[in-house]
């Protein structure tokens, strides 16, 4: 199975990426020999509220990266509901001009399909893709929630979309999105107000606090997949970064930061789910929290012994 | 394949395209969010422009059911074309006359179905 991985075979990667969704125990060997083979790919994170023209983007950017030769696996993140659990997953009806290619791995995964370790099945879902072969990996997701947020912060290069109109940058900047960009776009340049929304970009980057204590400039790059202007620009932009990170050492310190980060958001996946299973223990200490005999952290701290011991 | 909620719910992963040149795709759109409200991933793949298109998708999505809403012109059997591609993954077609009760029926039996 894995050997079929490593080959590219589709099939045997796209059940790899349900087995690291799944996160069974009998599959941790595989997985984990998944993780020994990737690291190589470029990962980069596309972020942005609803609607801002993610998937739009992603379909075009890969059309333009496979001129260069390189291939392309997507991961593209939508929300479950919360009220059925089930998703409607429509980031892949954007890419249809990615068909027929088989340079070309796009994978929908919803929110909850990871029984709230999203971060962590999502980031082993690149690295079966990496592993696969793909020279470039996108990630896709709203930035919108703190899984979100951290997932493409995962990413060795982070895009921030915005679409023009102003409420949109209000609610990156609520999302606290804007300051994790190493590149901008505005998407959907061929409309009227992208100049502003742009010029509005630039303005707040000369204010806020960014990631860049390196000399990395956070260019702020307009596209349209309407009319394919900007294409070119973005890929350009996504290799300068990916090379100003190589060239100035900060790319090491990205990957420790990104694997730190996972290993702690996994440690959460697994204490989460063990509790779940442990529910008449928490009910325990629920009651005795609730008489107010100990407080909540004391709880939680017997919570974790018990858990170190089973 | 199922994914184990970890409790008890199990989620059916669908994927719901359309062949041909359908009318429009409401009624897609309105099966999805029945499926949706039933506690199903649907990956809503749009227009496809071949069967061999449809193949990939679903073999990269890892679904257990392909949904395929073809036009009124195509006499086609998308099943008996692509089915033996798709080993484990049922393919069923979704004619232009149905009513979007029936076609969530028709998805929803052949999840439940065992390989
Ligand atoms: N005018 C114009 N519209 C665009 C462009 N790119 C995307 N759109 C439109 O913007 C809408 C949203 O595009 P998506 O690509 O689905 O946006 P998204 O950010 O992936 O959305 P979510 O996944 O729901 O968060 C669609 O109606 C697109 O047709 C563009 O370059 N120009
Ligand atoms: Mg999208």
């Amino acid at each position: 199975m894995i050997k079929d991985v490593l080959a590219g075979d589709v099939r045997a990667i796209a059940k790899m990426i349900s087995r690291a969704e799944a996160a069974k125990p009998e599959d941790r060997d595989a997985l984990a020999e998944v993780f020994r083979h990737a690291g190589k790919a470029h990962v980069i994170g596309l972020t942005g509220v609803p609607g801002s023209g993610k998937s739009t983007l992603a379909g075009v950017l890969g059309l333009e990266i496979r001129k260069s030769g390189r291939t392309v696996g997507i991961v593209a993140i939508d929300p479950s509901s919360p009220f059925s659990g089930g998703a409607i997953l429509g980031d892949r009806l954007r890419m249809t001009g990615l068909a027929g290619d088989d340079g070309v791995f796009i994978r929908s995964m919803a929110t909850r399909g990871a029984m709230g370790g999203l971060a962590r099945a999502s980031l082993e879902a690149v690295d079966v893709l990496d592993a696969a072969g793909f020279d470039i990996v996108l990630i896709e997701t709203v930035g919108v929630g703190q899984d979100e947020v951290d997932i493409v912060q995962a990413a060795h290069t982070v895009v921030v979309v915005s679409a023009p109109g102003l409420g949109d940058e209000i609610q990156a900047i609520k999302a606290g999105v804007l300051e994790i960009a190493d590149i901008h776009v505005v998407s959907k340049s061929d409309r009227a107000d992208a100049a502003a929304t742009a010029a509005d970009i630039r303005g707040m980057l000369g204010l806020g606090p960014t990631r860049h204590e390196d000399d990395w400039q956070v260019p702020v790059v307009p596209t349209s997949a309407e009319a394919g202007e900007g294409i070119e620009d973005l890929v350009a932009a996504m290799d300068a970064h990916r090379k100003h990170l190589s060239d100035t050492g900060a790319i090491e310190q990205r990957r420790r930061d990104i694997i730190g980060m996972r290993v702690l958001k996994t440690a959460e996946d697994i204490i989460r789910k063990d509790f779940k299973g442990n529910r008449e223990q928490l009910a325990v200490l629920i009651d005795r929290v609730m008489a107010r005999e100990i407080p909540p952290r004391e709880a939680a701290e017997r919570l974790l012994e018990s858990f170190k011991k089973s | 394949m199922r994914q184990d909620e970890g409790l008890t719910r199990s989620v059916t992963r669908v994927l719901l395209v359309q062949l041909g040149n359908p009318v429009g795709d409401e009624i897609a759109q309105v099966v999805a969010r029945s499926l949706r409200d039933l506690g199903v991933d649907v990956v809503y793949g749009g227009l496809q422009d071949s069967l061999q298109d449809i193949v990939q998708a679903a073999m990269q999505e890892d679904v257990d059911v392909v949904g395929v809403q073809l036009d009124s012109g195509n006499a086609l059997d998308v099943s008996e074309k692509i089915g033996g591609q798709l080993s484990g993954i049922k393919v069923v077609q979704l004619a232009p006359n149905m009513t979007v009760e029936e076609a969530v029926t028709v998805i929803k039996e052949a999840g439940a179905q065992d390989d």
